[in-house]
């Protein structure tokens, strides 16, 4: 899928526009900053010290009260975020619908000045976009994401959150697109980036085939990721069981989701992603 | 157990390539599954089951070739009785005229063939084998032999005849005491014409010749005729009397069509549309005017119906011409009243003509000629001396003692059924002047007084043949009796061989024997008329018939007669003893037969022996196959859909 088309860019425009119409508690790139600095927006007064700037001495408070004091101004910062793509064999089918979701987000965080970070979830954990900013990274994170491929091994989650906050990098919002069939769990994940102070958001990309299966009698099952096989005979029971342990799996990361306040949305292979990304940015699940 | 199929058990072989598919089906698919940890629980829960889903592939790939084995061994005809198999073999067939019904394009002695050739390739190697047929005779078409070749190729040549299964010839190969003391005989038939003796006398074979009964052949609607008869009536201009009857086996009643012709099948006399019931139908008659007489006719009656048996859809009759007998008076006595006897039978249905001339000089040309003694005749006439005289002659040699004038006091006929005196009354003739005669050995009394004296007698000499009548007809008023007029004309009629009573429609199976005259018990009947007979089948109607057609001559002596084996009309040439000439005559042969037209056989399908034909292992390895194959299709239908 090349991800530069100009198509796939128009769409990308639209739900850019889209995100600044709907500004307010979305990807917002003008976030106060608890820090004061050299902003124009006034904060505060404080007591003059030494080294303080002298422009920002206020004058008329020195004349009626004797007493030099500084002005203090809000300080306009730019937001972190960093995306995660999981690049597992198991997300061979929802890849694209993925990575067309990861594109969007970043564009848009891009075109909003806010610091972007892409990153491959596989054996290891791939910088697909270095800690940048600004539009003109735009079709860097594109051509990345346009040649990301789906690696032939199982993924741990859990392990690449701790080697990710091993960076020291910055707070900011952790956006996570996976199908979450993580054979090691994502709870320890999510955990440590709550406890890191990210806010975080899970995005499931699943295809309709794993929800529920359509195999019958003698089935030479093999693990997609280890290669594994067993042979099993499969019949109503079977088929009954395993859509009972997809569905008791996804509920338990919406669940997990709900509990720590995170964002969620579950995104079904087939579904256009700008849909899927018009739904989200309307819904405010992604917010400071 | 012995197989009647044996050669199916190739079909074994396909137990290879079913294993081969086998093997090949089981395989389970391959399919990969990004979620395996949520596989993980319930795979853990199957692994206990992981040994008898393997056991299971096995059992289903045993049941499989089990099932195939039993279905190729059903195939091959199984049937149990051992000891039965370890004698040698006597294979009879029944080659009735009902063989030659057809049930769906084969026939019932295709599928008798059939079945005999599987028992044969079914034999094992070095048993001996014999072929018999059965109809109205027996006929031994292979002699015991270990060659399955030469037994194929006799069961090959077997057709079935027109004759219907005669059961005396049965019993009397099958009742021959220890006859299958060593010996196996599987007889197959459809049973059309065993009911004939009942059951009691299949029971009896039980006992004794134990033959296995392989019933053939399906019953199908069939109609025939059963009674065809053409005879001459004695009033109007050549008018004929046709009678005949059908039968039909179906349940309901059928319109069918009966077109009659003479002569030649192309030229109809007459159609008849007939609505045949089930069963026995009533007679249907029938006058028709116009027919020349003078000569013999042949008559084919036709049903137009497509049914099981074609063979008794035709039926045939001959009726004998009424030519005339020229018979010349040259008697010295009682010549007007000779003339006026044969007056008497001249007309369009009687056949004697009186000769113009009287003299003994003119007496050339007449076929009979009546006179004292055989100088007054030519030599090539048939001879009637009446009244010996004193002169010796080749007939009655000398004449011995005089004339005995006195009135024999009673009569009696010696050979009732000969056709010279069959209708002779002796008690209501007076036989005065008769002589005591030494006739040569070859002569037949036919009537004589009750001191011996023959009165009336077939004698042959000179190669000629003559009646004598030893008595002085004025003497004896034979103008005042009724019965010298009809004793003079059967002599003529017999003389010249054309006996007024002669049958104009016969059943296949009957001999040439039961035609003539000699049929009597009377030994002395039957040597006295026996002479030789040549028997052609002329090929004259059923075109559709391939076997009717080919011509035959049979040569029939004496008692040894043949039976008249196929339909069709016969041209019959008679040679007497001591006589050169020889006479042709037409018989119509029909199958006629209501048993066979029937195509059912009650008896066999009620019988309370075991027809040993190998169907009950059969069916019971068929089951038993089917249940395994169901068996298998649940294994197989759980490894399909769980």
């Amino acid at each position: 899928m090349n991800l530069t088309d100009p198509d796939f860019i128009r769409k990308l425009e639209s739900l850019y526009l889209l995100a600044r119409h709907a500004r307010a508690g979305i990807l917002n790139a003008d976030h106060k900053s608890v820090r004061k600095g050299a902003g124009i927006i006034f904060s505060d007064y404080h007591e003059y010290s030494h080294g303080d700037d002298y422009r920002a001495i206020d004058w008329g408070i020195y004349a009626r009260m004797d007493q030099l004091m500084t002005r203090l101004f809000e300080v306009e910062e730019d937001t972190h975020i960093y995306l995660f793509l999981d690049q597992s064999i198991s997300m061979v089918q929802p890849f694209d619908l993925a990575r067309q979701i990861t594109a969007a987000l970043g564009y848009i965080c891009l075109n909003q000045l806010d610091r972007l970070a892409v990153f491959g979830i596989g054996q290891t954990m791939v910088p697909l976009l270095e800690l940048s900013h600004g539009r003109g990274k735009t079709f860097s994170l594109l051509r990345a994401l346009t040649d990301a491929a789906c690696e032939q091994h199982d993924s741990c989650l859990n392990e690449m959150v701790r080697q990710f906050l091993a960076r020291r990098y910055r707070k900011g919002i952790a956006i996570l697109v996976s199908d979450f069939f993580f054979p090691d769990g994502y709870a320890d994940a999510l955990a440590r980036l709550q406890w890191a102070g990210f806010d975080v958001c899970c995005i499931q990309t699943l295809d309709e085939s794993v929800l529920s299966c359509d195999w019958k009698g003698d089935i030479n099952l093999t693990c997609a990721e280890t290669g594994m096989e067993r042979t099993v005979t499969i019949g109503p029971s079977e088929q009954q069981r395993y859509r009972q342990a997809v569905a008791t799996w996804n509920d338990a990361l919406q669940g997990e989701c709900a509990r720590r306040g995170f964002g969620f949305i579950r995104a079904m292979n087939g579904t256009p992603f700008d849909e899927i990304l018009t739904g989200l940015l309307r819904s405010g699940k992604v917010s400071t | 157990m012995t197989l009647l199929s044996s050669h199916m058990l190739y079909a074994l072989g396909l137990l290879v390539p079913l294993v081969a598919v086998y093997l090949l089906k089981v395989r389970p698919r391959k399919k990969l599954t990004p979620a395996w940890f949520l596989w993980q629980g319930i795979l853990q829960e199957k692994q206990q089951s992981a040994l008898l889903r393997r056991l299971r592939d096995w059992l289903s790939l045993l049941l499989m070739a089990l099932a195939t084995c039993l279905l190729v061994l059903a195939m091959a005809d199984p049937i149990w009785n051992d000891s039965a198999s370890q004698k040698d073999l006597l294979i009879l067939i029944d080659t009735g005229a009902s063989m030659n019904a057809t049930h769906q394009g084969k026939s019932r002695i295709d599928d008798a063939k059939d079945r005999a050739m599987m028992v044969v390739r079914s034999l094992p190697v070095g048993r001996r084998a014999a072929v018999v047929t059965v109809d109205s005779l027996l006929s031994f078409r292979v002699p015991m032999t270990i060659d399955k070749k030469l037994l194929l190729q006799g069961i090959d040549s077997i057709r079935a005849s027109h004759c219907p299964l005669n059961q005396n010839v049965l019993n009397e190969l099958l009742n021959v005491p220890d006859a299958f003391a060593a010996l196996r005989c599987v007889f197959f038939t459809d049973g059309v014409g065993l009911s004939l003796y009942g059951e009691q006398r299949l029971a009896g074979w039980k006992g004794q010749a134990s033959p296995e009964i392989y019933k053939v052949g399906e019953s199908g609607d069939n109609i025939g005729i059963v009674d065809f008869d053409v005879c001459r009536l004695p009033s109007g201009n050549g008018r004929v009397g046709i009678f005949f009857r059908c039968f039909s086996n179906a349940k309901e009643p059928k319109e069918i069509r009966a077109v009659l012709s003479c002569q030649s099948q192309e030229s109809v006399v007459r159609v008849f549309p007939l609505t045949v019931a089930a069963g026995e139908n009533a007679p249907e008659q029938t006058v028709i005017d116009g027919v020349d007489l003078s000569r013999d006719s042949k008559w084919f009656l036709r049903l137009e119906c497509d049914d099981a048996l074609a063979l008794d859809n035709y039926a045939c009759a001959a009726l004998a011409g009424t030519e005339s007998i020229r018979v010349a008076c040259a008697a010295d006595h009682g010549s007007v009243f000779i003339r006026n006897c044969v007056q008497a039978f001249s007309s369009q249905q009687q056949p004697l003509v009186l000769s113009d001339q009287s003299s003994s000089a003119n007496t050339i040309g007449a076929d009979v000629v009546v006179c004292g003694h055989e100088d007054e005749a030519a030599e090539d006439a048939h001879l009637i001396l009446l009244g010996p005289c004193r002169r010796s002659s080749a007939f009655w040699g000398e004449v011995k003692g005089t004339e005995d004038t006195a009135t024999v006091p009673s009569a009696k006929v010696l050979v009732p059924q000969h056709p010279a005196v069959r209708f002779c009354n002796p008690e209501a003739m007076l036989f005065c002047g008769a002589r005591r005669l030494k006739l040569p050995e070859s002569s037949v009394v036919l009537i004589a007084s009750n001191d011996g004296v023959p009165l009336v007698a077939e004698v042959y000499a000179r190669g000629q043949k003559a009646y004598v009548l030893n008595f002085d007809p004025e003497a004896s008023q034979f103008y005042l009796s009724a019965g010298f007029p009809i004793l003079l004309y059967a002599m003529a009629c017999d003389l010249c061989d054309k006996s007024p009573q002669r049958l104009t429609a016969f059943r296949t199976g009957q001999r040439l024997s039961d035609l003539l005259p000699a049929e009597s018990a009377d030994a002395s009947v039957r040597s006295a008329v026996a002479g030789t007979s040549e028997l052609k089948l002329l090929p004259l109607w059923m075109e559709d018939e391939r076997d009717a057609f080919v011509p035959d001559v049979y040569s029939i002596a004496g008692s040894e007669d043949l039976p008249l084996s196929t339909c069709g009309f016969y041209l019959q040439k008679r040679f007497r003893e001591n006589d050169d000439k020889s006479v042709e005559i037409v018989r119509a042969v029909s199958l006629l037969d209501e048993t066979t037209t029937g195509l059912e056989s009650d008896s066999l399908k009620k019988a309370t022996f075991s027809l040993d034909s190998g169907s009950l292992p059969r069916v019971l390895l068929v089951v038993l196959g089917i249940l395994l194959m169901v068996a298998e299709s649940i294994l197989y239908h759980r490894r399909k859909v769980g």
